[in-house]
């Protein structure tokens, strides 16, 4: 894996940890995938299994965003 | 409480802006090619990237829903989501085209998404602004 992507990408990820904990918000979810990223830069590459079950955690944080918000 | 949370939401916004931001440098689809494939790996770091925005996002969204945040926000939400609807097909084209290694329909979609999630930052980075 592009070493350097995943590393801005995990400091990404803490500033939005950071902040959503400081919004009194749920951050489990963000830190969960950030040890996902992590874990899988430290194996060097992404098993089939591993890209599924990222990609359906990533389609249910979609789906939720895409649903109609109520007025 | 609702002034202490004027700053983590300014933060919030920004917060999902960068997210998106680093889609647009670090997996700027520009840069894919034959010669730079779009591998697993890069597809697994990209959709990771998506995730955190769109945790940034249902953040948004929730904070909105509740009424923490500005009265215009749900329209703002509205306008996000023309946008994000269309990344479901997107990632589900890209995710068959890598799948297969079909570089050239991958690259193709890759392109189309980065393009729709730019929009889509656009939009947000207009409703954060006003935070």
């Amino acid at each position: 894996m592009d070493i350097a992507a995943v590393m801005a990408l995990i400091i990404k990820g803490l500033g939005i940890v950071e902040t959503l904990v400081a919004a009194g918000e749920e951050a489990a979810p963000t830190i969960k995938t950030l040890v996902s990223i992590a874990t899988g830069a430290q194996q060097g590459s992404i098993t089939a299994e591993q890209l599924l079950a990222a990609e359906d955690e990533l389609d249910a944080q979609i789906a939720e965003f895409n649903t109609p918000i109520p007025d | 409480m609702k002034k202490l949370l004027i700053v983590p939401l300014l933060c919030l916004s920004l917060g999902g802006c960068l997210t998106l931001q680093g889609i647009e440098t670090a997996y700027q689809v520009g840069t894919a090619s034959i010669a730079n494939p779009i591998t697993r790996d890069r597809l697994y770091t990209m959709e990771q990237t998506i995730k955190l925005m769109f945790i940034s996002l249902n953040t948004w969204k929730r904070l909105c829903t509740s009424g923490q945040i500005n009265a215009d926000c749900k329209q703002q939400v509205r306008t996000v989501q023309v946008y994000t609807t269309s990344v479901p097909f997107y990632l589900s084209e890209l995710r068959k085209f890598v799948a297969n290694n079909d570089q050239v329909s991958a690259i193709s979609i890759w392109n189309q998404l980065s393009d729709t999630i730019a929009i889509a930052k656009t939009k947000a980075a207009a409703g954060g602004a006003t935070f």
